[in-house]
């Protein structure tokens, strides 16, 4: 009996223990059978993680002093989980309410077949703000109370409407300095990319790239979420107040002489910094897909780079300065100014057609004089002396400022296809050569700055990873000698303060300048009845800090014509208001605080 | 005494198949066991995982927020928004004879100030996971039975 009990218990254990060891044997079999492994790698992909595309936050963009002109903000996606829909008329009908929502297209959307081959969700409108987001959310909740679980089908249910976040390029101020800014396609949100000015020259610093990233759904994989660096942001060289003055009187001007466009650059003669750059047509960059309509045409986005005029007599600093500096001709040398001067067949006149006798340096400065600036470049420097000195200002190379759209015209020189003898007389005072107008600025900043031109730039810094670094200034070539640049500063000083151009003078600064007027070129010549008129200045001579380029296009020659009476007057409006914003005392006053500011460093 | 105890075990069966009973049954007891700690340990580590989950989704949204709120701040401090309000207070542009200029020796002059922070470069990193949250109780064994040090991840 005791055996067979035993027994009985040895069978039973042998055979539960068989069971046991058959189904741990099961259990590594299939564990590693092929089948297993094929199969669990297809779940893996398809349930364990869900790839997402994500997109870095694009970096600020300031002002120099910390005003945010490009940031982020917060819109919404809504969409149609399809799964959920429960009456897709209803989902239409709300959201056809919202602009630029059509309700067939919403009607469709909602209505698709769940599952399908692909129809799992469906997108009706994008770039939402919060308000209209709240708005949905409580008649979602409404109609929820009225409806619940969207069982009755004759009552209205948004079940299945669902609405994503996500952030949207943003310029809280609108306009201002849209020229410069440029714009990021924001509406494209898979593709979007910066265009024009600072978005599109730093794209790539400002946006990191979009990252896929595999997000775990399984809990027990959950993974560190890949580190995604946020894209830089960059404090620009341009100062809010200025700019926003600047252009409200290119704004003004461009109304007062109902000129075609204006374009305004304030630069820092010193070390490049543009503090302002106008031009019109300025676009809401919130609205940026307007901006084709806007700039009709082949109007540039920003003419201060982009469009390449005839600078007429502003130009003749530059001649002056490369004769002063080469020594092909002296100081005090004497000029005959006839009323016209003949040239391989062709003849150049002055402004008035007449005759201004003898003339010295600063004569021919302050009236302006064609012939003389012609008889200069012809008789005294020859053509090679000439085009190396403006290849050195840059006429005819990029500036390569750090802006989007950078456009020059070449410059023809000798030996060159479309280059004729009569282009050296010409050339000289600014007529059959094209410069853009910031080419033109950097160029006089070279006189401005003791003979070194420096690049022009409007980022000042780079914030990157909570780091601040500063650009540093760089020169871009040395065309004239500091003598020379000094003495060119005193003949345009005296020469605006006795000249032409007088209606620039700010009362309490000396300020060195030249007025310009060209005539516009037409398919067959020139038009002398539309004139393109700039001015450029800079400021307080001693020492310059600010520099100003008008440049006025076409403005109703009845009401004027000249540089000296269109332009000159813009540049004293900017420049006396600038000198406030700017915290340049009046010159005497400044040199008293010098003097007391040296005898107080002396004392201490 | 010890042979009183074999005496009374040969002369009842019942009390040999309730000790061979428990041989059998200590180990199903014992995977019982394991299993159903496996099982906490697994459910303890799913709830975390979701949380991760939960504060990381929390963690974008914010980001977004932020962003959202700094350009808020930048639109009602725009350059239009505040000429329109030092007008409402009174204030209108001055020119430069009307001011009076002084030397100020320490004055560091006007500084960058960021109205809005810069999006962080997330340098930092995000959490670092503590191990415990990824690894099965078989890891979990395996670690503490056969690792030398206590080198359990610190988050």
């Amino acid at each position: 009996m005791k055996y067979k009990i035993n027994a009985r218990l040895n069978l039973i254990g042998a055979i539960c223990s068989f069971i046991v060891i058959v189904i741990i044997f099961q259990l590594f079999r299939i564990q590693n059978s092929e089948q297993y492994i094929e199969l669990s790698e297809k779940a893996d992909q398809t349930y364990t993680y869900e790839k997402r595309i994500v997109y870095p936050e694009r970096g600020n963009i300031y002002d120099r002093w910390g005003h945010l002109l490009a940031g982020n903000e917060k819109v919404y996606e809504v969409g149609v989980l399809l799964q959920y829909v429960k009456n897709a008329k209803a989902i239409a009908d709300t959201l056809s309410i919202i602009p630029d929502v059509n309700y067939e297209k919403a009607f469709e959307t909602a209505s698709l077949e769940y599952g399908n081959g692909k129809n799992i969700y469906g997108i009706i409108a994008d770039f939402l703000p919060s308000g209209v987001i709240d708005a949905l959310s409580k008649i979602k909740e409404e109609y929820e109370t009225l409806n619940p679980e969207g069982e009755d089908p004759d009552l209205p249910s948004l079940r299945g409407m669902v609405w994503y976040p996500h952030l949207q390029r943003s310029y809280p101020e609108n306009t201002l300095a849209a020229n410069v800014l440029g714009f990021y396609k924001f509406r494209d949100r898979k593709n979007g990319e910066g265009f024009y000015g600072v978005e599109e020259y730093y794209d790539d610093i400002l946006s990191g790239p979009p990252v896929t990233v595999e997000i775990p759904l399984d809990p027990y994989m959950i993974e560190e979420t890949p580190t995604l660096p946020s894209g830089a942001s960059l404090v620009l060289t341009i100062d809010r107040e200025i700019q926003a003055m600047v252009e409200e009187k290119v704004d003004e001007a461009v109304e007062y002489y109902k000129a075609e466009s204006a374009t305004v650059i304030v630069l820092n003669p010193k070390n490049g910094e543009i503090l302002a750059m106008v031009s019109q047509p300025r676009i809401n960059l919130n609205q940026y897909w307007i901006f084709e309509e806007e700039l009709k045409d082949t109007t540039p986005f920003n003419r201060a780079i982009s469009e390449t005029y005839e600078p007429g007599s502003v130009f003749k600093i530059l001649t002056m300065a490369a004769a002063l500096d080469s020594e092909a001709i002296e100081l005090d040398e004497k000029f005959s100014v006839g009323q016209y001067f003949e040239y391989y067949g062709s003849y150049i006149y002055n402004w008035n057609r007449k005759s201004w006798g003898e003339q010295d340096v600063l004569g021919c400065l302050q009236h302006s004089l064609n012939v003389c600036l012609a008889k200069i470049a012809v008789e005294e420097m020859k053509a090679d002396t000439f085009y190396s000195y403006m290849q050195a200002f840059g006429i005819g190379r990029r500036t390569n400022i750090d802006l989007g759209g950078e456009e020059i015209w070449p410059l023809s020189v000798p030996g060159d296809d479309g280059w004729y003898p009569i282009n050296l007389a010409t050339n000289s005072f600014g007529q059959g050569v094209a410069v853009t107008p910031i080419q033109m600025a950097t160029a006089a900043s070279a006189i401005a700055n003791g003979g070194k031109m420096m690049k022009p730039h409007v980022v000042k810094a780079i914030i990157d990873d909570g780091e601040y670094y500063e650009t540093s200034p760089q020169v871009l070539s040395v065309p004239i000698s500091e003598e020379t640049a000094d003495l060119m500063n005193t003949l345009l000083t005296k020469s605006l303060e006795g000249g032409e151009g007088s209606l620039a003078l700010v009362d309490g600064y000396h300020i060195a300048g030249k007025t310009g007027t060209a005539e516009v070129p037409v398919e067959s010549g020139y038009d002398s009845s539309l004139s393109n008129v700039s001015f450029v200045g800079w400021g307080p001579v001693d020492d310059p800090q600010f520099l100003v380029y008008v440049w006025i296009e076409k403005p109703d020659p009845e009401i004027g014509y000249w540089g000296s009476y269109v332009a000159a007057p813009v540049f004293h409006d900017i420049v006396e208001e600038l000198v406030v914003m700017l915290n340049i005392p009046p010159d005497a006053v400044r040199q008293s605080l010098y003097a007391a500011g040296s005898s107080h460093d002396q004392t201490d | 005494m010890a042979k009183q105890f074999v005496q009374a075990y040969k002369q009842t069966p019942r009390r040999k198949q309730i000790q061979r009973l428990g041989l059998y049954v200590l180990p199903v007891i014992t995977l019982g066991t394991i299993f159903a700690l496996y099982l906490i340990f697994s459910a303890q580590a799913a709830t975390a995982g979701l949380e991760i989950h939960a504060y990381l989704d929390a963690k974008e949204e914010l980001q977004r927020t932020i962003a959202n709120e700094n350009t808020q701040l930048a639109w009602l401090l725009s350059n239009t928004n505040m000429i329109k309000r030092a007008e409402e207070l009174g204030f209108s542009q001055i020119s430069s004879s009307n001011i009076f200029y002084m030397v100020l020796p320490s004055y560091p002059g006007r500084t960058v100030h960021l109205t809005s922070p810069a999006p962080d470069g997330n340098s930092e990193g995000d959490i670092v996971l503590n191990s415990a949250y990824q690894q099965s109780l078989g890891d979990f064994l395996r670690d503490l039975l056969f690792s030398n040090s206590n080198d359990e991840a610190e988050p």
